[in-house]
């Protein structure tokens, strides 16, 4: 008896095989590692999107700072963020005089790390109509008091960014002075640091268990006006030198939510463009294979006018000259590959099962050749397709990262490709911010490892001579 | 008795590189309502090609498509496309494919290929198109749970009697066998041939069958036409043409059929079969005849008609 050998067709059966197999399972472990990334991300009701842009949104994120767990290999405790919100500030509020008011607030910071904070900001909201006398002092655990800033300034909102404010460097040199202290210290070492040894010329940094009993270092901000309706509130923002999983880029954004906001859009991008790419291309391969003399003449020749269009210049053009988001791109990008490989490889296999006896038994049947091109055969290339889908899905997300590095990509979206097209501009080679390339690069490796994994094991179910006994 | 399907000079000629292929050539026969026609002869001598001819599903590389195939009095030839597929393919004449354990859809169940055909051509719905699906292959001596199985879970003569059931599944007049028992072993071709035989009886189809056994062209056939290189050689009532044969091809095929319990040795005939794109001239088995006679090589030969439904093509003849 002559037996067809056939590879399992039902896609139950198709997932089995591939769960079976080693390198099949690691992929959809992978796979599912990213799809619950994003997943994060399409749940999350943040809309980091439209955050993702504004400057002014991420003032409570160090800038440059590694991720968190690179201590464990750096060792040491280096500092984290702290923020210390207006509410978390002790309110004081005095009567001086009948129509002067004096308002005192301190904010209190336990620290304990091995390093001064990267940067030490005060954010003030200064309310009323008249001037405001405003003083701002910073107390250590030694009990040593320096006094950062003392000015007449407008009732409005503003931030002090203590380690380049120039005021604040005059008083800190003042200070120094004070103690006998010639050298020009930093300021973060000079506010970190105890009296005593920056008197003794050898600053250490002070933390606040050093002291028996422990103490906080402390912020006083003092503001008197005679203004009516005269409030202030103030906020602190020790920030860190690492942060969170994924470390921060130079607009202190933090790179995790990027690469979270990333995986959807990387995932849908891959998948649209594979599967739609792939499919059109395939039926465009069947209908040309199958119906033949005119219709191939044109399908074939249509394909290599396609083969040889200059694909990236052309997709770096349109992008250039409409700067349109990453969906255009998209549709610009499958329409540049209506034909293709696909077309020809398809094109060959359809060739082949035209002649086989059912498709001459279909025929005598009485069944349309539309019938025929859908059920008789179609079918029987579906499971080339699929694999072909799922080794150009990694191209696909490839692309879109190789048209931001170029500067091309969506101009609104945070994608993997523009997180490395950010670092590449920031210098982030250079001066050594590995995390920023790293991790985005290592997700877009993760995806194409996935796709490829999955189709490895794929490959073996679909070509029955691969498959281990 | 009525003619149900009537040729005349029937030619299927095929284009190919070596050049013009006479596959079919100038063949003419008439076939009566519920007889059995065998076509027998070696392979490649075009027996396919009438098939295809008859049923006018052709290839694309066809050269010369003409005469006349007359059925049910009407010339198929110049049908139009739509009404051959939609009035006579499967409701008149149907067709089993050689080597019809390939004619299944691999990724179709059985029970959607067979109910497929009432769906499309009876406009059924597909539960009805099920249960008729299941009426079909008991009719064909299958068990109905093979429905749900695909075709690879099929052995060799199912699968036969699965195309045989679509075949059969509109009742058609005329059905034309391929081969239908070539790949299978002797006890399911037996099994095959019984249950075609049981159908003829049961609906009274006319079968046209072809093969290259002797043997089962005798069991099954009322008639049986030798053909040889696109032409027929001798045709005849299946007990005259076997126990009487007139044409020296039909006499050195005979001798070459293996028969048991017989000591003597298998003949086999000399030379090849010809090239049908360039056949000798004149009568067409001359140069492997060992009849063979100087007016042979020059001189193609008349089918000439030695008694009631006996025909046979041979100069030998023509002179007595």
């Amino acid at each position: 008896m002559i037996s067809m050998s056939s590879a399992p067709i039902s896609i139950k059966s198709v997932f089995h095989e591939i769960m079976h197999s080693k390198s099949g399972f690691a992929g959809v472990a992978i796979l599912i590692f990213i799809i619950l990334t994003s997943l994060i991300a399409v749940v999350s009701p943040e809309n980091i999107v439209e955050k993702w842009n504004d400057p002014q949104a991420w003032l409570d994120k160090p800038r440059l700072a590694a991720p968190e767990w690179t201590t464990l290999f750096t060792g040491g405790n280096p500092a984290k963020t702290i923020i210390v919100n207006s509410q978390d500030f002790k309110k004081d509020v005095q009567q001086i005089q009948p129509n002067v008011t004096k308002i005192e607030l301190r904010a209190r910071v336990v620290y304990d790390y091995d390093t001064p904070p990267s940067e030490l900001n005060i954010m003030l909201k200064i309310a009323g109509e008249a001037r405001v006398l405003l003083t701002i002092k910073w107390v250590r655990p030694d009990g040593s008091t320096v006094e950062l800033l003392r000015e007449v300034t407008e009732p409005k909102s503003k931030t002090i960014f203590t380690y380049i404010d120039r005021e604040v460097a005059a008083n800190v040199q003042a200070y120094l002075q004070k103690l006998g202290v010639a050298d020009s210290l930093p300021i973060g070492v000079t506010l970190f640091s105890s009296e005593k040894s920056l008197i003794e010329g050898a600053p250490k940094l002070i933390k606040s268990h050093d002291v028996k009993p422990s103490r906080p270092y402390e912020l006083i901000v003092e503001a008197t006006s005679e203004s009516k309706g005269f409030d202030v509130d103030a906020q602190l923002n020790l920030l860190g030198v690492v942060y969170g999983l994924c470390g921060t880029d130079n607009l202190r954004r933090d790179i995790f939510l990027g690469i979270v906001w990333g995986a959807p859009i990387a995932l849908a991008f891959g998948l649209v463009a594979a599967f739609v790419v792939t499919l059109i291309q395939a039926i465009f391969g069947a209908i040309s294979g199958y119906y033949g003399s005119k219709v191939d003449e044109i399908i074939q020749r249509i394909t290599d006018v396609y083969l040889v269009l200059p694909f990236l210049s052309l997709l770096i053009t349109i992008q250039f000259i409409y700067k349109t988001t990453i969906w255009t791109l998209l549709i610009a990008v499958i329409a540049l590959s209506l034909f293709g490989g696909v077309t020809k490889s398809v094109r060959s296999m359809a060739l082949q099962i035209r002649e086989e006896p059912y498709i001459e038994a279909a025929k005598s049947y009485g069944a349309s050749r539309r019938r025929i091109l859908i059920f008789y055969i179609l079918p029987r290339l579906l499971p080339y397709t699929f694999a072909n889908i799922t080794v150009s899905v990694p191209a696909y997300v490839f692309l879109e990262a190789s048209l931001s590095i170029l500067g091309l990509g969506d101009p609104a979206l945070p994608t993997w490709g523009k997180l490395i097209s950010e670092a590449f501009s920031g210098g982030a080679a250079y001066y050594g911010y590995w995390w920023w390339i790293i991790i985005p690069s290592m997700f877009i490796v993760l995806v194409s490892t996935a796709f490829a994994l999955i189709w490895y094991s794929l490959d073996k179910v679909l070509n029955p001579r691969l498959r281990e006994e | 008795m009525s003619t149900i399907l009537a040729l005349k000079d029937l030619k299927l000629y095929y284009r190919t590189r070596r050049g013009v292929v006479k596959a079919v050539d100038s063949v003419s026969f008439d076939l009566k309502v519920g007889c059995c026609l065998s076509l027998v002869g070696e392979s490649g001598c075009g027996k396919s090609s009438m098939a295809y001819a008859i049923m006018r599903i052709l290839p694309r590389n066809i050269h010369t498509y003409s005469g006349e195939v007359v059925f049910e009095g009407k010339n198929l030839m110049v049908l139009p496309e739509g009404e051959l597929s939609k009035e006579v393919w499967l409701k008149k004449m149907a067709m089993v494919f050689q080597g019809a354990m390939n004619s299944l859809n691999p990724v179709l169940s059985v029970g959607e290929q067979v109910s497929e055909v009432f769906t499309l051509h009876a406009g059924m719905s597909k539960t009805e198109a099920q249960e008729k699906a299941a009426e079909l292959l008991e009719l064909v001596r299958l068990p109905s749970s093979l429905i749900n199985k695909y075709p690879h879970e099929l052995s060799g003569g199912m699968k036969q009697r699965v195309v045989i059931a679509i075949a059969l599944s509109m009742r058609p007049k005329l059905l034309i066998l391929d081969e239908p028992t070539s790949a299978l072993d002797v006890i399911t071709q037996a099994n095959i041939i019984n249950l075609l035989k049981k159908l003829q009886e049961d609906f009274h189809l006319t079968y046209i069958f072809i093969t290259h056994d002797l043997g089962l062209a005798s069991e099954l056939s009322d008639y049986i036409s030798v053909m040889y290189a696109g032409r027929i050689a001798e045709l005849g009532d299946a007990r005259s043409v076997l126990t009487d044969p007139k044409h020296p091809y039909t006499q050195k095929l005979l001798a070459a059929t293996p028969k048991l319990f017989e000591e003597a040795k298998l003949e086999f005939i000399p030379g090849s079969p010809p090239d049908l794109a360039s056949p000798p001239t004149g009568c067409r088995f001359h140069p492997r005849c060992p009849y063979a006679m100087d007016s042979c090589k020059v001189k193609e030969p008349d089918l000439i008609k030695l008694s009631e439904d006996r025909y046979v093509s041979c100069l030998l003849l023509e002179r007595v």
